[in-house]
């Protein structure tokens, strides 16, 4: 199982909502193998934790690998690769 | 005084970064027309609700929603502006 943790603001920016789109296709299509965890807002200890300070990001596995922007979905598919997706 | 608002997320996107960067320079500029708010956050969210903005970046001019999701250009940001009665 991959954890997926997508961090957006409060309220959400044009890249947050593109994010939970690609998000609800990922779950669709890798339900199974991935786990999806939301930081909405500024208060999760996880935003300084992976030293997080622009939205929306996505730390997949336990690296952070996008920050400011919501990629691609062959991005973010290749980012799951790389983690171990099968 | 033409009321420019400029909504943020919290924390920021790029393009919250922008458009604040943007907007302080702009009413600057014509600090004796345009007065500058910007909102950020949870403590927005009231006004983002009542301006039914869908997301952030946004600019809101004289109470009009003008710009949402995107920082815009100088020169787009000075039209919105004029619009709302500055003389640029």
């Amino acid at each position: 199982m991959i954890r997926i943790e997508a961090f957006v603001s409060v309220p959400p920016c044009s890249g947050g909502v593109a994010l939970k789109r690609l998000l609800k296709e990922i779950e669709a299509e890798f339900g199974s193998q991935v786990e999806i965890v939301y930081h909405t807002g500024p208060g999760d200890k996880e935003w300084e934790e992976y030293a997080i300070s622009n939205a929306p990001a996505l730390v997949v596995g336990d690296l952070v690998k996008f920050v400011g922007l919501a990629p691609s979905k062959e991005s973010m598919v290749s980012a799951l690769h790389e983690a171990g997706l099968e | 005084m033409v009321q420019l608002e400029i909504f943020s997320g919290d924390p920021p996107c790029p393009g919250c970064v922008a458009i604040i960067e943007l907007a302080k320079r702009v009413a600057e500029q014509y600090a004796d027309q345009v007065e500058l708010t910007v909102l950020v956050g949870q403590e927005c969210m009231n006004k983002f609700e009542a301006y039914k903005l869908f997301c952030v970046p946004a600019a809101v001019v004289n109470g009009t929603v003008r710009i949402e999701g995107m920082c815009p250009s100088e020169q787009t940001l000075k039209t919105a502006l004029r619009e709302g009665g500055v003389t640029l």
